[in-house]
Parts: C-alpha cells; sequence; structure tokens
C-alpha cells in the first residue's frame, strides 16, 4: 500500500499521508479502492492541488519541443526525399528537409539559451559550451555536411547538460541519456569515413546517425524544460 | 452536477464546484456529510456511503478534500492523534445550500413533468 500512497506528489504527501495512511489502516483498501487511489495520484499529478515549492514557469520550452518535432519531420522527410543519380551511384536528396532543419535548429538554440541562463554564475565552462552550440547550431542547419560544426553543437549540448546537472537544474539520470545520445553519434561521425555505406553515399543513413540521437537529446532537453525547475536551485 | 434546462446555477455554485470534473459529485457528498458536523476521513467515507449508496474510495474521497479544501469550503482542524477532521465553512455553507436548491428545482422540474406526462 504504501508505494500507492508513493505515487502521489511530495507536496501532496506532506499535507495529507498522515490522516490518508490512517484511513486505510482503519479500512484496508479493496482491489477497487487502490485502482481510486492511483487514479487519485494521477488527478493530483495532472492537476496538483496542494501547491509545492515554487517552479518557474517556462514557455520557451515549447519551443524545444517544436523544434524536436520539426527535426522529427525533417527526419522523416530526408529518409523519403526523392532517389537522385550522379556519376558516383545512387543518393536521396533531402533538401526538402532544409527549411525544418533550419527552423529546428533555431528553436532548440532559444532553448539552450534558456537553460545557459539558468546557470549560475561561477558556472562559466557549461556557459560558454552552451554558446558555442547556441551559435554552432543554426550554422550547422545551414551546412549540415561540415561534420566539425555538428560536433561543436553535440559537444556544446553536452557540456551544457554536465554543467546544468552540477548546478543541480537537471537530475542525473537526463546527464546519463545525454552522454549515451552525444557520445555515440560523435563516436559515428569520427568513424564515419572509414564505414562502408559511407562509401555508397546513402545520405539518409549518414543523416539518420546525425539527427536520429540529436532528436532524442532534445526530446529530454525540451522535456525537462517544460518541467521547470525549483527556484532554489537557480541561485 | 446534473442540470437540467431553465433551471440556473447561481454564481457562487459555479464558481465552487463548477470546476470540479469527477469530483462534483463525491464533492457535494461530502460537504452533506459536514453540514452535520466535523469529521474525519474514514467517518466521512462511512457517512457518503450510508447516504449514496455506494462507497467512495480513498484516493476520490481525497482528492474532493483536497480540492474542497483548496477552494475553502471546508476547512481542517487540528488532529485527532493521526486523525484530521474537517468542517464546512461558511462560504461551504452558501455553496451547498446553492446545490441543493438547485437539485431542489431540478426534481420539482422533473417531477411536474412527470406529473403532466401521468394525468
Amino acid at each position: 500500500m504504501s508505494r500507492l500512497v508513493g505515487l502521489y506528489p511530495g507536496p501532496w504527501r506532506e499535507r495529507y499521508e498522515a490522516e490518508f495512511r490512517e484511513l486505510i489502516a482503519e479500512r484496508p483498501p479493496t482491489f477497487a479502492d487502490r485502482i481510486d487511489i492511483a487514479r487519485g495520484a494521477l488527478d493530483e499529478r495532472l492537476r496538483p492541488q496542494v501547491p509545492g515549492p515554487e517552479r518557474t514557469p517556462d514557455r520557451v520550452g515549447f519551443g524545444p519541443l517544436v523544434g524536436f518535432a520539426l527535426l522529427a519531420g525533417a527526419v522523416l522527410i530526408m529518409a523519403n526525399g526523392p532517389v537522385r543519380y550522379d556519376e558516383y551511384g545512387m543518393y536521396r536528396d533531402g533538401a526538402l528537409a532544409l527549411p525544418l532543419v533550419i527552423i529546428s535548429l533555431i528553436l532548440l538554440s532559444i532553448g539552450l539559451h534558456r537553460v545557459v541562463n539558468r546557470l549560475p554564475a561561477e558556472a562559466t565552462v557549461p556557459r560558454a559550451a552552451g554558446w558555442a552550440a547556441i551559435i554552432a547550431g543554426p550554422i550547422w542547419a545551414l551546412m549540415p555536411w561540415v561534420m566539425p560544426i555538428g560536433l561543436v553543437f553535440l559537444v556544446g549540448v553536452l557540456g551544457l547538460a554536465v554543467g546544468a546537472r552540477t548546478a543541480r537544474i537537471w537530475p542525473a539520470w537526463s546527464e546519463v541519456v545525454l552522454v549515451a545520445a552525444l557520445v555515440v553519434p560523435a563516436g559515428l561521425f569520427l568513424a564515419l569515413p572509414f564505414l562502408p555505406w559511407y562509401t555508397m553515399r546513402v545520405l539518409e543513413v549518414n543523416l539518420l546517425i546525425v539527427v536520429g540521437p540529436m532528436s532524442l537529446v532534445w526530446l529530454v532537453v525540451g522535456g525537462l524544460l517544460l518541467r521547470g525547475s525549483p527556484r532554489a536551485a537557480m541561485t | 452536477m446534473i442540470r437540467p434546462a431553465g433551471v440556473q446555477p447561481s454564481r457562487d455554485d459555479d464558481r465552487a464546484l463548477g470546476d470540479l470534473g469527477r469530483f462534483a459529485e463525491p464533492s457535494l457528498y461530502i460537504l452533506v456529510s459536514l453540514a452535520e458536523g466535523p469529521r474525519h476521513g474514514y467517518a466521512i467515507m462511512i457517512d457518503v456511503e450510508a447516504i449514496s449508496g455506494s462507497p467512495m474510495g480513498p484516493g476520490t474521497l481525497y482528492g474532493a478534500l483536497a480540492r474542497l479544501e483548496r477552494r475553502g469550503l471546508i476547512e481542517a482542524l487540528e488532529p485527532d492523534e493521526r486523525r484530521r477532521p474537517y468542517r464546512l465553512t461558511a462560504l461551504g455553507a452558501t455553496t451547498l445550500a446553492a446545490q441543493l436548491d438547485g437539485l431542489r428545482s431540478f426534481t420539482r422540474t422533473g417531477l411536474a413533468r412527470l406529473q403532466g406526462r401521468t394525468s
């Protein structure tokens, strides 16, 4: 039963847990009651009635999420672009997705800027990493074939993420996801010229390697931005 | 609360319970239960079951209590050991009266229409 009570958010538990436990001690819950408790916890999470620590509303968080959605759309367009032939063989033309990529990376850079603003004053390295990513993102969008710029973007995001974690703006698990999502594609970038499909010039494979993990990164970043963060963590 | 056409809710009524969603009906039962005097969670649950004829789950009870408390319709008293009694506030009493008035109009309208149908 304690597990079910644990489904409620912290502020609610602080206010009601003692009496709630007393109630269910007096009337042991049936199966239907357990479902009712779980539903009540879900309601409280969706529409909290007990105010918790003040959170910063972050409307900018919608920008990165829209950016992520656009990026995902761009991947779909690229992967299904028209097949072209030239003297080197066949490739898919993803040019149609370029406007989406540009808009999405601009939106994502806005999200990065928001995170940079949350960093404490002494976090100079993560701030620099964040700014590097903010600048590199849109440039990379304009020149996606220039891989070093992409690497600057990804490493900048990683540096910012580590800084955000150190400043306790983000939870630990987010860092693990970000590292995994950045190290794997970065390794693949470096190995790209040595991989067999590179010579085949199958463009969508290369792009999926780049954009796929990056989309995952932004799913995490956008989600975290939407959550906002306690004011206490913003000092 | 289900309201027939022609039965106008008061402003207080709508402001207090109109946005409670699935907790609107349980909230009304809780207000009726507390109209008799302060009660703690378990006592409310037993009383509501007696009034309505069906049990109210703990999640629904505390979801409704939190909403009523937040809207100032009930207030928590000092805990008696681990049990915390609740009582109706003046706003809660007014709101309950408005809700019951609405229900009375509803019942009257329904009964009058039924009588017209059978006569």
